[in-house]
């Protein structure tokens, strides 16, 4: 086994896949927070007087949670206090883009974007499985593929900044209507700076024909990212939304603070899934991302339904916890979650299911993989408010450790104020089963291959909630994150 | 634990302590030991619910209803007499002991208790005011609850009237349970019993910590309890709470297990307005095991928190943890248990469980179980259920031709027999199930609003 | 004994009974086949008077009074039972303790004494050798981590207690191996008498060799499609559910 574990070892020194850095030119602002860089970023998006007013009053906000209690210190993680005046809080890339053409995209950018395995170009021509992308570079959305093909539905899938000039209507009305500004202290900078993001409307009726999907960037150093996505689903439309993450390597903590809400009305669902493989800094901790992150999904309408489904494997430090308001009578809210993580890496992470319609219904289920000398929880709430009559939750959390190092954590809290509700809570924590690897290294099968294929199984009930195409690519992700992690 | 209390509600206490420590007269030693924990008492402040730990126990009902501090005084004859009797009703319920050892508000009372003559087997080396000076401190006194770390265990270290120092001796197998009885003789008292208790080498004893009140009493009542077991001892510790429901009880029980020692707590929480029971244990020496059973009854107002922690100190040791809570009217139930394994601490084998029923609209039960795992070879567990009662089981009983209530009543106490059978000797387990069954008649009512 | 007329019955919204009449005479032993979803389950259901099943129409007539104005309890009481087809598991709940209630219970609401622990014990342990019952099961919680042959012995081995007037067993063959099953239709057997009637519900013709019914009537779709005497259940048998749908 030592052989294989030095081989191992040699494999995980070896570079993060997506660490590379585009040569691009940017246009950046110096870093610092304040009033006028706020005010610099509105300008510079031709934003209307209520958006800046609204990012002004989170600024404020921001400095006082700021002030008064700092950084929240409840999660299980463990940084440096993080100077908010270092980070440059706007980078785009200098060559603007002119949307739906993407011919007169930075050919330096299309290129990055082919090594990260998404061809906005090959978007144009695939047939068969069409997945629509809204490419997020540093702060900027650069381009978005088949708006066209969607609009004719009555669909609209652009970037944040352009949702806002030309339905400024939707955005007053759902903007912060599920994560207000002052819901926390990242929600709160990111309502102050958010760059831009991705905005979808579904509207009534209708069943989105593919698969949205974000691809997130940071690019340049010094940035941080703050995006922001909205999506809603109007009565009983559908749609299923992808998001994925990643970051060069650098030396240096860069900071990403997204806000993403969705809200579902009578009959709805949205499915949104995430791989999350922003760069986790190096095996001894220095460098990578802290991902800071607040998701939030409102079951507004009845018989409404939101999914989350998260695959996390990057990041130096995740603090995440995407969740459901369960306000329509018998809607439902799932979370899906695999999260490894290897060396120095810490995530907290988890959901909030919160019940206050009748009938509501909620599963949770989480894995977790510990390897090298990581930290990672699960915290999660369940809570069953007194009118939720029938309400019903299933929770089950996992996790697997693997070396002797890591360390494993489960706090969930289930608050139950309803007597007809059932709440139901399991969770394990274990080794790595000597039996299971013993026994495929019998069958000849490598200790890197017994493991990686062992640690798949034992995510398959999350791994199956992905659609298609990122399934394969999370698999490959687990595989490429547990290496140098047996022994 | 960092305070949090603004303005120190317990200011009057603190002001207080000079003539109870002066009516106590205890030794310089004894008392600068008291003054250090007075201090820290002020350092701390009581707790509020912006500590995770006591978030979902507010004690600002206490603040506004604070008992004065104790006098210093033993309690006079006529509350002697008043108390006999009320150990009459409740305390012989428990049945035969080998030794009884009464406390009335925190004093020893010699008249109402029995030792042992034969001294090999359980030793009572209480440290009291009029004990004799220099005081020999049994081993390990402070280490489990020091007053530092939490406002209750430096309350109690202040105001105690002594330190009750009970000895298992070493290799001695005790039939009969030991029952010490702490009794809140008045009404508006603030009570602080201490125990110290050492299980020697291979020694085999069954303790039951019988918390009682008179009826309507209001008190606070502050406990601390040292448990320490030496290799191969085994101790079956059983705590019945059933104070009167106007009575606050912090109960703070801390344990140390040796090498392959065996301990087992039952907690029974069936009295008081609130109560806090805090219930640490560290499995300190390979081979130690444990075995953590609890249940909490609640009806009426009553707010009844649980909360453990099982520190896996050393590999190759075992933990189970079962609690169930049955909450009735606008009960409120709190559970929150913690298994934590230290760094290479591997092989350990540990398992909560943790379920409830609510009985009516107006309970509710917050459960937060957790795992802390900083070592690999583990084999950890929680599980957690809320819920009412099983409709499928209801009508099974009901189309065997039992009433809707006789069914209810029947699936509840199922629901409690797990934790009722594991109780140690059996006449222990006859009495004790009877209270249980006692206090789940108040619970299920006949009829019984939402619960069918 | 029993009288069903026009019976329409849903489980929640759902209709599935959709109009049975259905006469059982004292002394006779009745079979219920029919395909899975046919509502043969449903028919026992509320028989039993579970709750979520509701009676949309019609009459059930039970030793000339209505059953279904009454409780579950009272129903019981009356003499109706019903074997589980999935026999709940009660943890913590003694066995023996429960069969005693419930025994007492009955006896009570028949202006009989009740049993005391020993004369229980007595009566018990010569029905438990007729059904074969190891005697530790007594002492467990009622069925629980019992079998599934154990479950169902369980079943017969109460309703060989409780010597009810309407017996009602749902697919107690399901799940049972062949000693097991002749153990199960020995108990039943046992219990035939001029005075009480019984009801098999089963998907299988199997069961129906060891408990000889009197009549037998197919069950589809909410409604008794064909009755006739034991030989319908060997054609059954042979040409299938199918079969009953063609001849319609």
């Amino acid at each position: 086994m030592t052989s294989e574990n030095a081989d191992l070892k040699r494999m995980a020194e070896e570079d993060y896949k997506y660490g590379f850095v585009s040569d691009i030119e940017a246009d950046q602002l110096p870093p610092g927070l304040s009033e006028e860089v706020v005010r610099l970023i509105s300008a510079k998006k031709e934003e209307p007087e209520w958006l800046l007013a609204y990012r002004l009053k989170a600024l404020a906000r921001f400095s006082e949670m700021l002030a008064e209690n700092g950084e929240p210190g409840w999660a299980n993680i463990d940084y440096p206090a993080i100077n908010y005046q270092d980070i440059s809080y706007y980078s785009a890339p200098k060559a603007q883009v002119v949307l739906d053409s993407l011919d007169e995209v930075d050919p330096e950018l299309l290129r990055t974007y082919e090594k990260l395995g998404i061809s906005l170009e090959e978007q144009k021509r695939l047939t068969g499985v069409k997945v629509a992308v809204d490419a997020v570079f540093d702060s900027v959305s650069v381009a978005t593929t088949f708006r066209a093909e969607l609009e004719k539905q009555g669909i609209i899938f652009c970037s944040f900044s352009e949702a806002v000039k030309n339905h400024p209507d939707l955005i007053r009305k759902y903007l912060g209507s599920v994560v207000p500004y002052s819901d926390n202290l990242f929600a709160c900078l990111n309502a102050a700076v958010f760059s831009d993001g991705s905005f979808a409307y579904i509207p009534k009726g209708v069943r989105c024909p593919m698969e949205l999907s974000t691809y997130f960037r940071i690019n340049s150093s010094g940035t941080g990212q703050f995006e922001r996505t909205l999506l809603v689903a109007d009565e009983g439309a559908s749609v299923s939304y992808l998001e994925g993450c990643t970051a060069p390597m650098r030396d240096e903590n860069q900071l990403h603070a997204a806000v993403v809400e969705l809200v579902a009305l009578d009959d709805a669902s949205i499915k949104y899934s995430t791989v999350q493989n922003w760069y986790p800094g190096d095996k001894n901790g220095v460098g990578g991302i802290y991902n800071f992150v607040t998701k939030r999904g409102a079951c507004r309408g009845k018989r409404s339904k939101i999914s989350w489904t998260q695959v996390e494997t990057g990041s130096a430090i995740t603090w995440k916890y995407p969740s459901c308001i369960l306000q329509g009578d018998d809607s439902v809210g799932e979370f899906y979650s695999v999260a490894m993580t290897n060396n120095m890496q810490q995530a907290d992470t988890g959901t909030k299911m919160i019940h206050i319609g009748r009938n509501t219904k909620s599963t949770i289920i989480s894995k977790g993989i510990s390897c090298g000398r990581s930290q990672q929880s699960y915290r999660g709430l369940v809570k069953i408010n007194p009118k939720a009559e029938g309400a019903r939750n299933y929770s089950q959390c996992d996790s697997l450790l693997l070396g002797d190092e890591c360390g494993a954590h489960t706090f969930p809290y289930l608050e139950v104020e309803n007597p007809s509700a059932t709440v139901e809570h399991e969770a394990t924590t274990s080794k790595i089963g000597e039996e299971q690897i013993f026994y495929c290294l019998q069958r000849g099968l490598s200790e890197e291959d017994a493991v990686s294929i062992i640690v798949n199984g034992f995510c398959k009930e999350v791994l199956r909630e992905l659609p298609m195409e990122f399934a394969v690519e999370a698999q490959n992700l687990l595989s490429i994150s547990l290496e140098g992690s047996v022994g | 634990m960092r305070g949090g209390s603004r303005g120190n509600p317990a200011e009057s206490w603190i002001q207080a302590f000079p003539a109870f420590a002066a009516a106590l007269g205890d030794n310089p030693q004894r008392q600068a030991q008291r003054e250090r924990a007075l201090a820290a008492f002020g350092e701390l402040g009581l707790p509020s619910t912006r500590l995770e730990a006591w978030r979902s126990t507010n004690l600002g009902t206490l603040e506004k209803r604070m008992p004065p501090a104790p006098t210093g005084h033993a309690p006079e004859a006529g509350l002697l007499e008043k108390a006999k009797t009320q150990i009459a009703l409740e305390a012989d319920r428990v049945g035969e002991a080998s030794l009884r050892a009464v406390f009335i508000d925190g004093h020893f009372c010699s008249s109402l208790s029995s030792l042992p003559e034969d001294e090999s087997a359980i030793r009572v080396l209480s440290i009291r005011p009029e004990s004799p000076t220099p005081v020999a401190f049994p081993q390990g006194y402070g280490e489990l609850a020091p007053a530092k770390r939490d406002a209750f265990s430096a309350l109690n270290e202040a105001f105690t009237p002594g330190i009750e120092v009970l000895e298992f001796g070493e290799g001695c197998e005790i039939d009969l349970p030991v029952h010490l009885v702490f009794l809140s003789s008045g009404d508006g008292r603030l009570n602080c019993p201490r125990l110290h208790v050492t299980g020697k080498k291979q020694s085999r004893a069954t303790l039951i910590l019988d918390f009682l009140s008179v009826p309507d009493g209001e008190n606070l009542v502050s406990s601390v309890t040292e448990i320490f077991l030496e290799e191969r001892a085994h101790l079956d510790c059983v705590v019945a709470e059933r104070e009167s429901d106007r009575t606050v009880h912090i109960a703070n029980l801390q344990a140390r297990q040796g090498r392959e020692s065996g301990l087992r707590i039952h907690t029974l929480t069936l009295g008081g307005a609130l109560v806090r029971n805090e219930l640490g244990v560290e499995l300190a020496d390979l081979g130690a095991e444990l075995d953590l059973n609890g249940l909490y009854v609640g009806s009426g107002d009553q707010h009844q928190d649980n909360h453990t922690r099982v520190d896996h100190a050393t590999p190759r040791t075992t933990s189970r943890e079962l609690y169930k809570g049955i909450l009735a009217d606008n009960a409120r139930g709190v559970f929150r248990g913690l298994i934590h394994v230290r760094p290479d601490a591997q092989k350990i084998d540990s398992t909560q469980s943790n379920m409830n029923l609510l009985l009516s609209p107006g309970a509710r039960v917050d459960t937060r179980p957790q795992l802390e795992i900083y070592a690999d070879d583990v084999k950890c567990s929680h599980g957690s259920t809320i819920g009412k009662l099983d409709e499928e089981a209801l009508f099974y009983l009901r189309s065997r031709g039992l009433s809707p209530s006789e069914a209810r009543a029947m699936l509840t106490r199922g629901f409690v027999a797990e934790i009722c059978d594991a109780l140690p000797l059996e006449s222990l387990r006859t009495a004790i199930t009877e209270l249980v069954l006692e206090k789940l008649s108040a619970c299920v009512h006949p009829g019984g609003e939402g619960v069918a | 004994m029993l009288d069903i007329q026009n019976l329409h019955a849903s489980a929640g919204d759902t209709p599935i009974i959709k109009g049975i009449d259905l006469h059982i005479g004292a002394g006779e032993v009745h079979a219920i086949m029919g395909p899975n979803g046919s509502g043969k389950s449903t028919l026992s259901n509320v028989l039993a008077g579970r709750p979520g099943y509701s009676v949309t129409q019609g009459e059930i007539n039970y030793d000339g009074k209505n059953l279904l104005e009454m409780e579950t309890e009272t129903r019981a009481r009356e003499g109706v039972f019903l074997a589980f087809q999935y026999p709940v598991e009660i943890p913590g709940v003694g066995n023996s303790y429960f069969l005693k209630t419930s025994l007492n219970a009955i006896r009570t609401h028949n202006g009989l004494d009740e049993l005391d622990a020993m004369d229980f014990l007595a009566l018990c342990e010569e029905k438990m050798k007729r059904v074969e019952m190891p005697s530790d099961l007594m002492s467990r919680s009622i069925n629980e981590g019992f079998s599934g042959g154990e479950k169902k012995r369980n079943e017969i081995l109460q309703m060989l207690l409780l010597e009810p007037k309407l017996c009602v067993l749902d697919e107690t063959d399901s799940g049972l191996d062949i000693d097991a099953l002749r153990v199960v239709a020995n108990g039943v057997n046992s219990l035939r008498s001029p005075d009480r009637a019984m009801l098999v519900i089963t998907h299988y013709q199997r069961l129906l060799d060891y408990i000889v019914p009197d009549r037998i009537h197919v069950l589809a779709d909410g409604k008794i499609v064909r009755s006739g005497g034991r030989e319908l259940a060997g054609e059954l048998e042979e040409k299938g559910y199918g079969w009953i749908g063609q001849t319609e």
